[in-house]
């Protein structure tokens, strides 16, 4: 395979600076070309703040008792969950091979532990909602409200996504491009009925040759002295042509996961979700989307949000993190199967087998139950990934068993090692560049891979 | 068709200043002094007071700045703001997740504006063309069946009324800036044979232009 080089990526550039895409359908670009790695993204967010606890980090409620909160400084809280699916015996916890354990709220994400990658322990370093997710996102910690970076996906994109008609898709989800071609930059919706809009032509009194005129007028201003040196008024009129070709790609058919046809209808029975207006705006909906904008060759990352809701401070701790967790889980689940289920051009291989996915959210919450039944924020977090050439079926780092600090680990074994590092977001995202050939630090966040993610 | 479009071309980068307004003259920096990728950061010493970097409307002003221009907003069937729909899709705080707005000219942001200018414009024809002369906000110099072949200063005029109206540009007339408007309409005429639609065209093209969405 002919790995993505400087000098091709710089090319590259020039290229997709012109708009976004060239209106073709990239798989069969990029597939047949061999000029990039077949490597493809899905990151899903959990909005809020996730609890490990209750899903990717969890603890032996036999072992840390409440009567040892005061040495421990974890309270797992079991006993106090309310769910009015299910019922938990005295350890919730689910078991998924020897010594392996997940919180009981990982749903059908359980089901496929022999594909995951589990880091635990990871430390984010901030305790802002904002903070956290850019953090995540862009790998660096941001100055005060401002990103200092592009989101790993715009990296992502731009070294691989040449060729697609939309390389970057982001649903309710930010995304930042800093210092990348403007191509590579995400198309950020609500909803996938406000994709469906954006990729709708809307009917208007106006034929194609006034449309047309228009577009010469606008393209005519756009290409003045006073606008060219505008940075913004040349992303505006890149923008405005991408429209055109975007428009004239005729994508819109691909998403309209409410059509009443045998493939839709399919689709969103396995996902679980109603062709209606409620349905279509669901994290179900939003996962189908990921898979499709993905698979279709629309998309080289795909940006999804799974679980919302999960800021969990007070009672509803025990009513609403779990389900809400678990939901998102399943959706992930989802991804994962549907995935396996379609195949890779006529390669025999699966696209899950090029696709990773992410699950994260943007930190975690107290190992501690507050004054108020809930959690607060804390630093300490985990992420999961499956897919592409993550090496399942293993946990990288921890958390301390006294109050959930992160834990050093070794970057190659992801062992806990007392002469490793605190992972950051960052180690991952290096590590999810190398996979796609890419072993120069063009993030620039000075750390190196977590290579135990990969084989 | 091409005299005109070549007339576009060669007008359509006009700057010069119009007299009787008050901004000074610009100070024109050469392309070719400015380095590429570098934003809207220009050497100091060549900034004029009237170079500062642009900025695009947020959301809620451009919704207002369209209903003010043309007396409509941008709604659905059941009379429901789109914009405020698609708020989350453009970059609207919503101030649980968000505090700030997403003022990229992205292409999303392309779309739905161009989705807009094409829905009220549409209704703006409509309405204008049963409004007597004085209640036109959008005729008021023109009759809507003017052309430019027959009745070219008035429709001059009405154009530069409403380069005033919609981008706050106050030209002379004759002024060079004004060609590239004549000729979308002479052009939309042409092609369409239909006077309601070139001025269509027009409304169009002032809503969707920067001028319009950035300041």
């Amino acid at each position: 395979m002919t790995r993505f080089n400087r000098r091709r990526f710089l090319g590259s550039t020039v290229l997709g600076g012109l708009g976004l895409g060239l209106g073709l359908r990239s798989f069969p670009v990029a597939l047949a070309s061999g000029d990039k790695a077949d490597r493809y993204f899905i990151f899903c967010y959990f909005g809020g703040g996730w609890d490990p606890m209750l899903g990717l980090d969890p603890r032996d409620p036999a072992v840390f008792t409440n009567n040892v909160v005061g040495d421990t400084r974890i309270h797992t809280g079991y006993e106090l969950l309310q769910d009015n699916d299910e019922e938990f015996g005295p350890d919730p916890r689910v078991q998924v091979a020897e010594d392996v354990f997940f919180g009981p709220y990982i749903g059908d994400l359980a089901d496929h532990w022999a594909d995951l990658a589990v880091v635990r322990g990871m430390s984010m370093e901030t305790l802002g909602h904002g903070g956290g997710r850019q953090r995540f996102i862009t790998g660096k910690l941001p100055s005060g409200s401002s990103v200092r970076g592009s989101s790993a996906t715009t990296h992502l994109a731009a070294l691989l996504g040449t060729d697609n008609d939309i390389p970057n898709l982001s649903v309710n989800v930010e995304s930042y491009n800093l210092d990348q071609p403007a191509f590579a930059s995400a198309l950020r919706v609500g909803s996938v009925p406000d994709l469906l809009a954006t990729l709708r032509p809307e009917g208007t009194d106006l034929d194609e040759e006034a449309k047309r005129q228009i577009s010469q007028l606008l393209a005519d201003a756009a290409s003045c002295p006073d606008a060219q040196r505008s940075k913004l008024l040349r992303e505006a009129e890149a923008a405005r042509a991408g429209v055109d070709e975007l428009l004239h790609a005729g994508l819109d058919a691909q998403f309209d996961f409410g059509a009443d046809s045998a493939s839709m209808a399919n689709l969103r029975t396995h996902y679980g979700f109603e062709g209606d207006n409620t349905g279509l705006r669901s994290a179900e909906a939003q996962g189908a989307l990921a898979v499709t904008a993905i698979t279709s060759g629309i998309s080289r990352c795909a940006t999804v949000r799974v679980a919302n809701g999960l800021d969990t401070h007070g009672s509803n701790w025990a009513t609403d993190q779990g389900p809400r967790q678990r939901r998102g889980f399943n959706v992930i689940a989802r991804m994962i199967e549907d995935l396996k289920n379609r195949e890779y051009g006529q390669t025999g291989e699966s696209w899950f087998e090029h696709t990773t996915v992410v699950g994260f959210s943007e930190f975690s919450r107290t190992s501690r139950i507050n004054a108020q039944g809930g959690r607060d924020h804390a630093l300490t977090n985990a992420c999961v990934l499956a897919g592409g050439n993550i090496v399942g079926g293993q946990i990288i780092g921890r958390s301390s068993d006294v109050g959930l600090a992160p834990f050093p680990t070794s970057l190659t074994t992801g062992q806990p090692d007392e002469a490793g590092e605190l992972i950051h977001p960052e180690h991952i995202h290096r590590a999810l560049l190398a996979d796609a050939g890419v072993t120069e630090d063009v993030m620039d966040v000075r750390v190196d891979p977590l290579m135990a993610l990969l084989p | 068709m091409k005299r005109l479009l070549l007339a576009a071309l060669l007008a359509g980068c006009a700057v010069e200043a119009p007299t009787g307004t008050e901004a000074p003259p610009r100070v024109q920096v050469p392309v070719d002094e400015v380095v590429e990728d570098t934003g809207d950061l220009i050497a100091a010493k060549e900034l004029a007071p009237d170079l500062r970097g642009r900025r695009r409307l947020n959301i809620d002003q451009i919704n207002a700045s369209i209903r003010t221009t043309t007396g409509f907003g941008w709604v659905d069937d059941d009379g429901d703001d789109r914009f405020e729909q698609l708020a989350e899709t453009l970059g609207k705080p919503d101030y649980v997740q968000n505090t700030q707005e997403d003022l990229a000219p992205s292409l999303v942001f392309q779309k739905f504006l161009t989705d807009a200018a094409h829905a009220v414009c549409g209704e703006l024809m409509s309405a204008e063309y049963q409004r007597q002369p004085e209640q036109r906000v959008f005729f008021v110099h023109a009759e809507p069946s003017d052309g430019v072949a027959e009745q070219k200063a008035a429709v001059e005029e009405n154009i530069r009324y409403l380069l005033l109206r919609f981008h706050s540009r106050k030209l002379d007339a004759g002024a060079d800036e004004l060609d590239q408007w004549l000729w979308l309409h002479e052009s939309g005429e042409f092609v369409s044979h239909d006077a309601r639609l070139a001025w269509t065209a027009v409304c169009v093209g002032l809503i969707t232009h920067p001028d319009f969405y950035t300041y």
